[in-house]
Parts: structure tokens; sequence; C-alpha cells
């Protein structure tokens, strides 16, 4: 039996955080728990990402940071999300962007009747100043083959779809960029490009980023540090590379192993920091 | 010689940005627009006055279906209560003139105002309801300001109706219709220019994102609420104008003219000229005005007595109901559309593929 | 370029010949009639009386050997289509006279055929159009080129109010008689409201709150209800007879009767076949005699004209058809008077028709009520002729009560 990883529990304290979720809980309509407690903290310029099966709970989360859930008939109920030291929790959308969060959203949903470059515009909504045009630049210098493209974007791959989601993003320039599977439905090649870009990004421009992921392997190498979600639970949390070496991890999520173990439930030697308020 | 022949473009591509978002995207259509202008200017010198009028109907209508295309076609709302707000207009912009004395010329825009208060307000609602619900709060607007249009005597002369003076300017009297002809074409300019200006700048993407993905636009910073009601604010800027249009030039302006059956009307027009687009409003609008007319003369020409005449009023009336169907099955994306494709044919002419 | 450039001329050329064909030796005339639209069901048969009207006065020599070049154009009750129809006619056939229809074109077209002077003849019996110089101070703009054959909706009402009164003294009823006003809040209904209110308490009546009901038929016990309640006498109803159907048999069934009274558009044949008994008693005025009528001499021209559009000679004309024939006649006659003393012009029209001192159009006699027109005066007659219906099994009868003769008060010009 593997060792649980007992280094995870601590979290550097030189580190500025600049978004905590704390022990929240989402009901949908009103009835239905999605989330039970979770807790993440996102410190500033760095790249976490966040992982789980299908139905975790991971989406929930971004949505509660990022204002949707109340789009959707959701609330938090409980806890608190702080960003900058500020709560932010069941704020509306509009006003979480204006603070800095923006997301890029499951299944790319660019606005397929405008070309790349009114795409990118739109991403910039929220800005006054006049850099628009060189943020483009910026933009297509990440995406060159996105250049190339006038007409509309409906007509883009899905790959090129998912870099002008990522485009608009930045144009937006957000201090924190929260990201949903922007795998999903790319080839492996692309996913590599894409996961590049998304580093050199979070790097270059010092844009922080919550990502979420069903490919992990992909995503901890990315990553600096990362959280596992399972019904709604933090179930494990680590640096990219403890979590990539984490034999349960190595197990469920990155090279299958054990057939017999289904869950994390299962597992005597799980073990996680609780975090109560 | 260094080149006997020039170069020929094939093809219409654009090299820079600004190209990209330019009113006019091809140096063809800035011409084409410049001539349909100019050509408009002249038009009354030669047009004989029906074909005035004609145009002075498309004029006025078409600003208010441009209205009605920003919260439809753009902005992805419906209303059934288009022709209350055009109404409104011509009431507002009579009264005004008939009360204050303003002329004519500052109470055209002045009703536009008053229009667009009036439509944020009715758009409150429209900023939390969608769909189904949305068609029918519209609805009761529409029956509301019909009743409203009978009762308020102060403002619209009640069901008697009021009177509406010619267009005028300190004493100046545009009294026919060539010099109220180019008033039209004034405000058609004028409201087109701002109408496809709008759907370039960050407002009129914002429309088109909460159109196509509210959840998008939301996160994109878009307040959906906000632009919700303001589209129905601008549509009804539209229909407000559009209606002070068409009360100056009738000189009478009654509650029956702004039914339910001219709000479904403006819905035509969108539909066969295209949703979201800003030329084909004006397309569909000229469709609209033009067809009972071309009917009219195809009557005439059959000749025939009464008895044919009524017969073929009918099919007129249907005509109108049986080209919606057929635009909304053949051609959903409306007259812009084919326009559209014949355009990309001479663009890439002579290789069209 | 130049292609497109000749192609372009060619159609600008086109267009202009379109408009500018007409035959200088006729008398141009337009006829804007409501076949289809809201009021298509009394609009019908009048454009129909006036169409074969116009019809038979070509067929019969025209005005002095000039034939009429006459365009019948339906507009459906639509004002902009009115007006457009009206500058298409200024740019091509440029009428010297216009058949209209009712209040929709009529009222969007005053000014402009006062500008044009072109005489209008329309079915739109508003107070305010028999007021050619606007002097009466209740009208808001003068109706110079206006005309229209029959009482105002205000004179209708005042004369059923006074056939009202004497019917009151008539059966010997005591106290005072209460009078109510029906109708929809709409400017047909409303159009004789204050001024019949006004007479009706001038005679001794106490003119009770008016009731509203809807134009579009449907149920109305509740306001039959309130009539009840009210004990009113006499209810005038304002509105059109698919309205007033429904309404008199709402009212039937909730017991309200009190002496219904209805104007020339309230009441007609097709309404008494549809209501049955519950329309039996209704006291109407009736402008031309009925179909049946076969007494008075201008019913054999009727029934020549009718031959127009009917070789059969057996369809049924109702008396709105009957009005539409004398509209017409009333123009052919001041074309007479016009082309005596001259060109046939809008204005030798106008001048025409308002040398008229009761005034019956030739052929006519006993189909059209004697009227008279003065340049300051357009209530062309202010006598009413009231009847009372009767259902009787199918084979209705309608009763002449009486002639109100309207005095011609000169403080109800325009009201």
């Amino acid at each position: 039996m593997a060792e649980p990883a007992a280094k995870t529990t601590e979290v550097p304290v030189e580190k500025e955080i600049l978004l905590s979720v704390n022990n929240i809980e989402v009901v949908y309509d009103e009835v239905i728990l999605v989330l039970r407690g979770i807790s993440l903290d996102v410190p500033k310029g760095e790249l976490i990402t966040l992982l789980g099966p299908n139905g975790a709970g991971k989406s929930t989360t971004l949505k509660a940071i990022s204002g949707l859930l109340k789009t959707e008939d959701g609330e938090v109920t409980r806890g608190a999300i702080t960003y900058k030291g500020e709560s932010i929790a069941n704020s509306a959308p509009d006003e979480i962007v204006r603070k800095g969060i923006f997301q890029v959203m499951e299944g790319r949903r660019i606005i397929e009747d405008m070309t790349v470059i009114e795409n990118l515009r739109l991403g910039a909504y929220t800005r006054k100043d006049r850099g628009v045009k060189d943020d483009i630049e910026k933009v297509f210098h990440y995406f060159p083959r996105l250049k190339e493209r006038t007409g509309l974007s409906g007509y883009l791959s899905g790959g090129e779809q998912q870099m002008l989601a990522i485009g608009r993003a930045i144009m937006a320039k957000p201090e924190m960029i929260l990201l949903d599977e922007p795998s999903m439905g790319l080839s492996p090649l692309l996913v590599k490009e894409v996961f590049e870009i998304i580093r050199s990004i979070n790097k270059e421009q010092g844009i922080t980023m919550l990502l979420v992921e069903q490919n992990a392997n992909m995503a901890l190498h990315s990553a600096d540090y990362g959280y596992v979600m399972e019904s709604g639970k933090v179930v494990l949390d680590g640096t990219g590379q403890e979590l990539l070496d984490n034999e349960d991890m190595k197990e469920f999520y990155l090279a299958g192993g054990d057939k017999e173990r289904k869950s994390f439930k299962n597992l005597k030697s799980y073990k996680r920091r609780k975090r109560w308020m | 010689m260094a080149s006997a022949h020039s170069r020929m473009n094939c093809g219409e591509f654009r090299t820079t940005y600004q190209q990209d978002t330019t009113i006019f995207p091809t140096p063809l259509a800035r011409r084409t627009a410049l001539f349909s202008v100019l050509f408009l200017m002249v038009a009354p010198y030669f047009l004989g006055p029906y074909y005035l009028n004609l145009g002075i109907q498309i004029g006025y209508y078409g600003i208010a279906a441009l209205g009605l295309n920003i919260v439809v076609g753009f902005t992805g709302q419906i209303s059934l209560g288009h022709a209350a707000f055009f109404g409104f207009g011509a009431f507002a912009s009579a009264w005004l003139n008939n009360t204050t004395g303003l002329p004519v010329f500052f109470c055209i825009p002045l009703a536009g105002a008053m229009t667009m208060a009036l439509g944020l307000i009715v758009g409150i609602p429209a900023g939390r309801i969608k769909g189904l619900y949305l068609a029918i709060a519209t609805l009761a607007s529409q029956y509301i300001l019909e009743d409203f249009f009978s009762r308020a005597e102060w403002f619209t002369g009640g069901s008697y109706g009021a009177m509406a003076n010619p267009f005028s300017i300190f004493g100046f009297e545009f009294n026919n219709d060539q010099l109220y002809f180019y008033v039209v074409l004034f405000y058609v300019v004028v409201m087109f220019l701002f109408g496809t200006n709008l759907m370039r700048s960050r407002d009129g993407r914002a429309f088109v994102a909460v159109r196509d993905h509210y959840l998008s636009a939301e996160i994109m910073g878009i307040n959906l609420t906000k632009y919700r009601i303001l589209s129905f604010g601008i549509s009804s800027l539209y229909a407000g104008i559009g209606g002070a249009l068409f009360a100056h030039y009738l000189g009478f302006v009654s509650a029956e003219g702004f039914t339910i059956g001219l709000s479904i009307q403006f819905l035509g027009m969108i539909i066969i000229g295209g949703l979201g687009s800003v030329m084909g409003t004006m397309f569909g609008t000229a469709f609209m005005v033009l067809l009972p007319e071309v009917m009219e003369a195809g009557i005439g020409l059959v000749g025939g007595g009464s008895g044919l005449i009524q017969a073929l009023a009918y099919i007129r009336e249907m005509a109108i109901g049986m080209a919606i169907i057929l635009f909304l099955i053949f051609e959903p994306d409306g007259l812009a559309h084919r326009w559209r494709m014949i355009k990309a044919y001479w663009k890439l002419y002579p290789f069209s593929y | 370029m130049r292609k497109s450039i000749m192609l372009g001329s060619l159609l600008v050329a086109s267009l202009a010949f379109a408009g500018s064909l007409f035959a200088a030796d006729k008398i141009p005339v337009g006829h804007l009639a409501c076949y289809t639209g809201p009021t298509s069901d009394v609009g019908g048969p009048f454009g129909n009386g006036v169409a074969d009207a116009l019809g038979y006065i070509n067929k019969t020599g025209g005005i002095n050997g000039k034939l009429l070049d006459y365009d019948t154009v339906d507009y459906s009750y639509n004002a902009p289509r009115a007006v457009a129809t009206y500058k298409k006619w200024m740019s091509g056939l440029k009428p010297v006279a216009i058949q209209g229809w009712g209040t929709a074109d009529t009222e969007a077209l005053v000014k402009f055929v006062a500008k044009d002077k072109v005489p209008y003849f329309s079915a739109s019996y508003s107070g305010h159009l028999t007021d050619p110089t606007g002097k009466s101070p209740r009208t808001k703009a003068p109706a110079p080129y206006n005309f229209f054959y029959g009482p105002s909706y205000s004179d209708t009402c005042r004369g059923l109010v006074q056939w009202a009164a004497n019917d009151w003294k008539a059966k010997g009823s005591k106290g005072q008689p209460k009078f109510i006003h029906m109708g929809a809040n709409h400017p047909y209904p409303n159009a004789p409201k204050a001024a019949c209110a006004a007479y009706a308490e001038e005679l001794g009546f106490k003119v009770l709150n008016p009731i509203v009901y809807s134009l579009k038929p449907g149920d109305a016990k509740a306001q039959c209800l309130t009539l009840k309640d009210s004990g009113a006498n006499y209810a005038y109803l304002g509105n059109t007879a698919g309205s007033n159907i429904s309404l008199l048999n709402s009212c039937r069934t909730v017991g309200a009767n009190p002496q219904f009274l209805a104007n020339v558009w309230g009441w007609d044949e097709n309404s008494i076949q549809a209501a049955k008994e519950a329309g039996d008693g209704v006291a109407v005025f009736v402008g031309a005699p009925s179909w049946k009528d076969t007494e008075p001499a201008g019913m054999k021209t009727v029934r020549e004209i009718s031959k127009m559009s009917d070789s059969t000679g057996k369809t049924y004309r109702n008396l709105h058809y009957m009005r539409g024939v004398c509209s017409t006649f009333y123009m052919k006659e001041a074309m007479l008077i016009a082309d005596k003393k001259g060109a046939i012009t809008g204005e030798a029209i106008k001048a025409a028709m308002e040398t008229m001192v009761n005034k019956v159009p030739t052929g006519l006699e006993g189909v059209c009520t004697p009227s008279t027109w003065t340049n300051e005066d357009h209530r062309g007659t202010t006598s009413v002729g009231v009847y009372t219906s009767l259902y009787n099994g199918g084979d209705f009868q309608l009763t002449k009560q009486a002639t109100i003769e309207v005095p011609r008060r000169p403080e109800w010009l325009g009201w």
C-alpha cells in the first residue's frame, strides 16, 4: 500500500493568496445540493488545476466563483469565496468580470456570427483603455493561426475555437482566468499545444489560472498545484509533481491500475487535512 | 511600358484590422451606398408623387422595422407591441407640436426620445423574462397602449385622433412630398448609419453576444438585464421616430392605425428582410410596402369589372401572408441572405469557388 | 458600366411613363372602397353601389357625352394605403372627384383634398365634416371639399332622440324618460355622444352614464345587466351591426329591454336576419327605401343600376347599396351643372354642389332624400326617417314610424 503524501498539507506561507474558496456549499433550484464543502486556495500568479471525474462538481465550483451560478438558478448557501480579501460569493457575473476574474466556459462558446476580431473585441468589453489593438496582436502572438482566419468564427475548427475562447479571455486583461476543460474534444497533439500556450500565458502575462480538467496527466504537468474532487468534495491535493507521484492518483487517473477500487472512498490510505472554518 | 496590363484583383481581401470593422466592408459597398444616397437625392425631381409616396412609406416603416430588428434580430428577444410604440411616437410628435408650438423639426427627435423612455420602462420586465413569456408581456403592452391612445384625450385627442401639422422649421413649411421625401431620407440615412455603426460598436457586440450565448455574454462582463432593456429602448427610439415621420406625413393620427396587425406586419418585414441584418430590414420593408402595390398594378393590367377587383383584393391580402410563409420555408435568412450570395458571387468573380 | 446606366435610365423612363397614361377627353374619378378589412361587411355593399352607379352613368351616356374614367381601389380600411392611393391618383389619373368610404380614409385625406381641391364624397358622417369654413368653434379644421349624403351621426342621433320624446308622449308614459348612450370607445360610436346627450337633456330626458361595449361581437351580458339596472327607457346603440347583434342577443337573455335606437351602420337587413326575434322593435334610421320597396319611382333606376354587376337582377341589395348609389348620383348632378357652366374641375364640382337646394338626383326620386348644400353648411340633409324592424320568421319588415326633421340650428354646424 502506498503511503499518503504527508507534505500536501503544507501551504507555503509566503505566497499571496489571490482567491480563496472556503468550505462552500452550492444548491441548485433550492433543493439539489451539488457542492458539500469545497475549499481551495489559488495563489497569485500560479496555475492551479482542479481534477475529478464527471459530476464531481468541478464546473459548478468555477461557476460559483464566476457568478454564473445565479443565471442557472444556483446559489452559494454556505461558506465564503474571497477574492483579494473581498467576499464575492453570489455576486453578479458582470461584477466579477470587472473585479478581474474571467471564465472560459466549457464547450468554447464563441459567438459564431462574429469574426475572430469581433470576438476578441467582445472579450475586451469591460475595458475602457486604448490598448485593445495591441492586445489583439498579443493574442495573435500566442495563436498565430487565428490571424489568418478572417471569416466568421463559426467556420473555425474546434481547436481554433478553443484558442479563440482563450484569446478572448486575454483580451479582458484579467488577473485571473478560470478555464473549464480546454482539452475537451481536441486531438492529443492539439491538447499538448493548447496546454503549452496556457502555461506560457500564465508565466509571461502573469495571469493566475484555475484550470478544470479531466485530462489529469496533461493538467498536472502544467500545474503548480492540484486539487482532486469527487462527489462535491475535495479528496486530495498537492503540487503537480506530488500528485503525479501519488499512488492513488496513478491508479485512478494516470495509469489505470487496480480495477477493483473505484473510488477514493475505498482507500484506507486516503488522508486529507480538514479545513473547517 | 512597364506593365501593359493593369493588375486585376481577384476577389476582395482585407489586409488590415480596420478594414474588418468599417461600416462599408468593401469599396464597392461604399460606392453603392454613396450612389444610392445620391440617386435618392435627385429622385424627387423625376419620380412622380406616387413613387415618392411609396418611397416615403418605405422610409418611415423601414426606420421602425430596423428598431424591431435590433430587439429581435440583434438581441434575440421578441416584441409583439412594436406598432404601439410606432403609434406613441406619432402621437407624441403631434402632441408636442400642437401644445407647445415647437416646430415639427424639433418634435420628431423629441418624440423619439419620449418613445425611448417609454420603451425603457416597458423593457424592464423584458430584462427578466424570455421567449413566450416575453411575447405575451409585449402583447400586453400593445393592448395597454392601444387603450391609452383611445382614452388619453389630452395627449392623443382620444378616440377622435389628433391632427398633425406638416413638417416645418421656423415658419418654413415642407408642405409637398418632394421636400418631405428629403426629411425622411435624412432620417433614413442617419438612423441606418447609426444602426450599422451600433452593430460594430462595443454595445452592438454585446447585443449579439446576449442573443447567441447569454452565458458567454455574462462571463464577459455583459449585464444581461441592462442590454435587454437597452435594446427595447433603442428599438423604441426607432419606432418613435418612424411614427413621428408617419404622423407629419399623413397629417392625421388615429388610434385605429396602430393595431396588433401592424405589429405583425413589422415582424413580417424583418423576417422577409433577414433577422439581424440592417440592409435586409430595408429590403424587407420595401418588399412589404411594394407587394400590395405591385399586385394592385397586376390587377389593373388584367383589367375587368368590380367582381374581379373584389376577388383579387383577397388574393392581395393573402399574398402578404403567403410571402412570409414562403420566406420562412425557403429563405429563412431573408432577402439579405440572397443579397449576400449575389455579392459573394461577384466578389470572387470570375472564380466563384 | 455603360450597360447598367442604360438599364437604369430605361427603368426610370418606364416608371415615369407608367404614371402619365390617362385619356384627356374623359372625366377622371377615383373610388376608394373597403371590400376587405374591418368594415367590409357594410363597405362591400356601399362600394358595389358606387361602382355600379359609376358604370351605369357611363352606360347611359356619361356626363353630357363625356365618359367617366374611374378607378376602383380597395384600401382595406388602411389609412396609409388610402393616402398612397390618393397620391398615385394625383400623379396619374388626376381625379376631379373621389368617392371614398369611411372614417379612416376620409379623416386622413381631409387636408389633402382641401389643398388639391378635389371634392371627396364619403360615407363618414362625422359632424365636423359639415363645416366647410371652420367657423364653428367645435371644428378643429375646416373640411371645405368633403361631402356626404345623409344626416350626420349627430343629427341622426338627435332625430332618434326626438322620435323617442314623441314616442314617450304618445304612449302616455309618466315621469321623466331616461336616455343612455352605448358604444365602444372609438371615434365612430363617440361621434354623436356629446351632441346627442345635450339634445336629449333639452328634450327633458334624464341622461344616464354611457355604457361601453366592444365593437367586436362577443358576449355582452354584463353590459346588459348594467343597462337593466340603470332603468333606461331609450338606449342608443353606437356600434356597427355585428356588435349590436350580439348585444341584443345578450340583452334578450338577461331581460334588458328598453327601446333600442340604432344609426345607419348599426342595423340593416342582415342584422335583422341574424338577430332574429332579439332585434324586434329596434328603431333605426334608414336613409333609403329597401329593395323590397317598389313604390318609389327611383327604384326602377336602382334596379337597372344593380344589373351592372348582376345581370339576373335577382341579387338583393341592402340599404348601404342605395346610399352608395345616391352618393354617386349627387356627384353626377354636380358634374352636369359644372359642365353646363364650363369645365368639370374639382372647384366647379364643389361650387355646383353648393348650389343644390332640396335636390333629388334625376331618376332617383323617392330613393334619395332631398338635400341642400351651401358654401357655409355641408349638412346635406337633417331629415331622419325612423323605422322599426320586425324579424317576422325571416320575412322581415321595416315599418316607417316617422320622418323627423331635425332643426338646422347654426350652433350645431360641425357638431
